[in-house]
């Protein structure tokens, strides 16, 4: 293992510490292979059993690094759901608010904080981090900073996408007697996926 | 130029005997601010660089709101720049005015919006709704205080005045004017799940969403949005047409100030490295994407902020709108933020709301409401010399005259008296003759004149039969006591 | 256990105006501390008040006559000045030296007289310290035998806060025999705040009614009495306990140290 591993591993280690601390739930996958198993532990998580009254839903999109999968089998292997895949010219803002679960993949994330990072683009929609009851956001081991500070410096601040958001935890408030509530407009549950590739050799 | 900002008609011994006599708001005020502080307090011992960065994050305030004048053209032209428009609005009038020309040109009928304190400072809803425009709070607890007609009670918890059942009826009328299902019971989950299926009606028809913003970026031309809840997302990335109203004192020069200042308002107020949703909103949305307004107004308030460059009150500006200084006040604690009457509540409302109005608007706030305890002082992560302000501010009502007479000559005669050790004497010799018209069992049980507010609550032992000097004189003579 | 215990060090007492008039035998206690430990205490006899009440109501003209007053008395010699207010004290060190600058440049002083002034001050301040500051630093390292007093210490803001002089109070105390125990919410306000106390009494009174709370719940604890280096706030709460019926007993610093068997520090240099 070299430094930059061992690196790597401190820094997931710190993300995990604190995207749990935030209330967020962490699944794993070493290699693409192990990815199907992992999005089934998430969806039970994140979504329960099947339902038999109605078909369940999500809305993906994916990091670059895993487009080529066939996404479709992967998750025939989870369930009887209904995947769209995300596609901005499709009616999208329909099939999202009505999904169980939105997939996502992200820009970078923060292991100091448990935030990740997600920037709006054609390929890249924010709506599925938002609308659905709950969030399943898909990160390389090696997305992950270590300070908000590293990855906004990452960015090209010349060309920045129109939006760009960080995610720290689910959806909560305390304004009612301040009590802490977990689901208020945005995602009830958040799920961080992290998984690594074979080098390419 | 003066700001113009609403304040409750009320005056404060009637605000402020309001806010003693709601058991409910104080109990809930001081479970909040309490959790609150001790999370500020938490997250600065447990993460080591968290001090540092506090440090580099003043700075780039201080910078940029004694450069604002030169921040606010670049930053419009960076907006423009990528296909945003942008407006600047010299006081609450002129914003107002901007907002409803902007809503009627796209025929609005709802807008939907986050919470916003500059929007309360400009009573932005109040102008919409008289040119027909329907708003919609979508943060839950400026949701709820919208439903009560009422203004929020403290800067990250608006409702904080109201409980469960009071909240329950509220929601109760709202779900029938909407003839939707009334909460399942008054549990904070139920109400909260009834608030989400209810607003997010709103946000998928709303035709504009409104936004405050928590900075803006001067090198970027990037707003940025700090909620928990969520819904700034959905204001962002909803509706068609987007406008956000921001403090012209919220500019900061580069993207690497940011980067220090963007855990501050987290950290500060609530105990969090970072909130649930920051969003940066650099742009409309562009040809093929799903989501982002097509059209982003930005409309620049001013409202006597300027008028405060390059006082010695300067530093004002760089209030982040944490809450902090709240969170630690024992007279917000007990009195509650509707007792102050304005926008602005705590130790930054006492300072900044006289401050933007020339005193015109609750001069009276820097004399009821602070002990000078300091802990405001402290707890600023701007380092705004807020027990220094109130001491200033003191002090120009009585060079203008905003004080009592009486009270003015109290001060007057007793500074004199006192200013000799003789007549200081000579002073209490006779106070020790008069108290005992109002001695009872051994207890002082009132005394005329400024003394007098003590006496409602408290007893007083009396001057002593020997008081200290005396005893020395007695004991020590000129030993080695007397100096001439 | 008193380290040096034969120097002969002088101080010169600041009483302040509400421990000379209303508790005396705060700075009887205060001197007999003092004197047991070798310690030449020195009254200027002309002293009469630090001028906070004026300053903190914003009567700076006013609060400047008191302010320039102490400094005529305070400013001849080069011995510690011992007050007995932590809040007096932070007056002086904190806010002197620009109330004279800036009320001798509002009417019509020259720069150099303004200066001369802010001189003066800040020689004085740069001399004053707390009671419990200046027995603190002198206190060798012995521990008390018996720590069986129980006794719950209010930490005036101004001491808190102002002179950052957070741990003194407690470590003369603890030298002297006392267990400390903090008060619940410690670090809000009593709500005494000088003259805040009269003109805003229902805020004042509410503040000292959490305060009495916490006391309560210290009396439950053990706690057999109430202290602290600040009499304005010991007045308060003691004038709200009598109006209110209820008996607790307060005590000064001072009169904690002297009425404790053990005298506390030694009185060595440095």
């Amino acid at each position: 293992m070299d430094n930059r591993n061992n690196g790597t591993q401190v820094l997931v280690d710190e993300f995990k510490k604190r995207w749990s601390a935030a209330g967020g739930h962490i699944f794993e996958a070493s290699g693409t292979d192990a990815l199907g198993e992992a999005i089934g532990q998430a969806w039970q998580t994140l979504v329960g059993p099947p339902d038999n009254e109605r078909n369940r839903s999500l809305v993906y999109w994916v990091n670059e690094d895993l487009r080529h999968l066939p996404w479709d089998v992967i998750f025939r292997g989870v369930g009887p759901i209904l995947a769209y895949p995300w596609d901005p010219e499709a009616d999208i803002r329909a099939l999202t608010t009505a999904a169980d679960l939105g997939m996502t993949g992200c820009a970078w994330a923060v292991a100091e904080t448990g935030t990740v990072a997600l920037a709006a683009s054609k390929e890249t929609g924010l709506l599925p981090s938002i609308l659905p009851a709950a969030h399943l956001v898909l990160i390389h081991r090696r997305q992950i900073v270590r300070t908000v500070r590293e990855g906004l410096l990452s960015l090209d601040h010349g060309v920045l996408p129109p939006i760009l958001k960080l995610v720290t935890g689910p959806s909560m408030t305390a304004d009612i007697e301040g009590t802490l509530v977990i689901g208020v407009h945005g995602p009830a549950k958040v799920g961080a996926l992290l998984y690594d590739l074979p080098m390419p050799t | 130029m003066a700001g113009i900002l609403p304040s409750d008609p009320r005056p404060w011994p009637e605000r402020r005997d309001a806010g003693l006599g709601n058991a409910t708001m104080r109990t809930t005020i001081g479970v909040v601010t309490r959790r609150f502080s001790s999370g500020q307090r938490r997250v600065f011992h447990e993460y080591e660089e968290a001090e540092q960065a506090r440090q580099v994050a003043v700075q780039a305030k201080r910078r940029a709101v004694r450069h604002m004048d030169q921040l606010i053209p670049k930053v419009r032209a960076k907006i423009e720049s990528h296909g945003g428009q942008t407006y600047m609005a010299q006081d609450a009038r002129e914003a107002v005015r901007l907002l409803v020309e902007i809503a009627q040109a796209h025929d609005v009928q709802t807008a939907i919006k986050t919470k916003s304190m500059l929007s309360e400072e400009i009573a932005l809803n109040r102008g919409l709704e008289k040119a027909g425009i329907t708003v919609v709070e979508t943060d839950l607890g400026e949701y709820i205080i919208q439903r009560a007609h009422e203004s929020p009670s403290h800067i990250l918890a608006p409702a904080a005045h109201k409980n469960r059942t009071q909240i329950k009826r509220l929601l109760d009328d709202d779900a029938r004017s909407v003839e939707m299902e009334t909460p399942h019971s008054e549990e904070p989950a139920d109400l909260t799940r009834f608030a989400r299926s209810r607003l997010r009606r709103e946000f998928l028809s709303a035709d504009m969403g409104i936004t405050g913003g928590n900075f803006l970026v001067a090198e970027t031309g990037t707003l940025v949005l700090i909620t928990n809840e969520g819904n700034a997302d959905m204001v962002t990335s909803l509706p068609p047409v987007l406008v956000s109203i921001v403090g012209v004192e919220k500019v900061v020069e580069t993207w690497d100030d940011l980067t220090y200042l963007i855990q501050q308002p987290a950290m500060n107020g609530i105990g969090q490295r970072l909130s649930s949703y920051t969003t940066l909103i650099s742009g409309p949305r562009q040809p093929g994407m799903a989501e982002g307004a097509a059209e982003w107004h930005v409309v620049l308030v001013d409202n006597g902020r300027s008028s405060l460059q390059g006082t010695p009150f300067e530093d004002v500006l760089s209030c982040i709108r944490c809450g902090a200084c709240l969170n630690v006040c024992p007279v917000f604690r007990q009195v509650g933020g509707h007792a102050y009457g304005g926008v602005y509540a705590g130790p930054i409302g006492i300072v900044e709301t006289p401050l933007l109005t020339d005193l015109q608007v609750l001069p009276e706030l820097p004399s009821v409401a602070c002990t000078v305890c300091h802990a405001c002082g402290e707890a600023c992560p701007m380092d705004i010399d807020l027990p220094g302000h109130v001491l200033r501010l003191r002090k120009a009502k009585v060079a203008r005259c905003i004080d009592h007479r009486s009270a003015r000559w109290s001060y007057r005669l007793w500074s004199q008296v006192w200013s000799t050790s003789a007549r200081y004497r000579r002073s209490l010799r006779l106070a020790r003759i008069a108290q005992k018209l109002y001695l009872k069992n051994g207890q002082l049980k009132n005394a005329p004149g400024l003394a007098q507010g003590w006496f409602q609550s408290r007893d007083m032992p009396p001057i002593a039969p020997e008081m200290f000097h005396e005893w020395w004189q007695r004991t020590r003579g000129n030993a080695h006591g007397q100096q001439k | 256990m008193a380290r040096g215990g034969c120097t002969t060090e002088q101080v010169r007492l600041f009483a302040t105006c509400l421990v000379d008039a209303f508790r005396p035998k705060v700075a009887i206690a205060a001197v007999n501390v003092l004197e047991r430990n070798g310690v030449r205490v020195e009254f200027p006899a002309e002293q009469t008040c630090c001028g906070q009440f004026a300053f903190n109501a914003g009567y700076h003209h006013e609060a400047a006559m008191l302010a320039r007053h102490f400094i005529e008395v305070f400013e001849r010699g080069d011995s510690d000045i011992v007050a007995l207010s932590g809040s007096c004290a932070a007056m002086v060190v904190h806010d002197y030296a620009q109330l004279v600058r800036d009320d001798a440049l509002a009417h019509g002083a020259s720069e150099a007289e303004a200066t001369a002034w802010e001189h003066r001050a800040q020689h004085t301040a740069d001399r004053i310290q707390e009671l419990s500051q200046w027995l603190s630093q002198r206190m060798d390292d012995s521990q008390p035998q018996d720590k069986s007093t129980v006794m719950a210490l209010h930490q005036g803001c101004h001491m808190r806060r102002v002179l950052k002089a957070n741990a003194e109070p407690r470590a003369v105390l603890e030298h002297s025999g006392i267990d400390v125990m903090e008060l619940e919410d410690a670090d809000q306000c009593c709500g005494f705040g000088g003259t805040y106390s009269m003109t805003e009494w229902p805020v004042s009174t509410a503040l000292a009614d959490a305060k009495i709370g916490a006391l309560l719940k210290a009396q439950d604890a053990g706690a057999t009495a109430l202290t602290s280096a600040d009499l304005g706030c010991l007045l308060h709460l003691e004038g709200r306990l009598s109006r209110l019926n209820q008996t607790f007993r307060v005590m000064h610093v001072a009169e904690v140290l002297d009425s404790s068997g053990r005298t506390p520090p030694g009185t060595g240099r440095g």
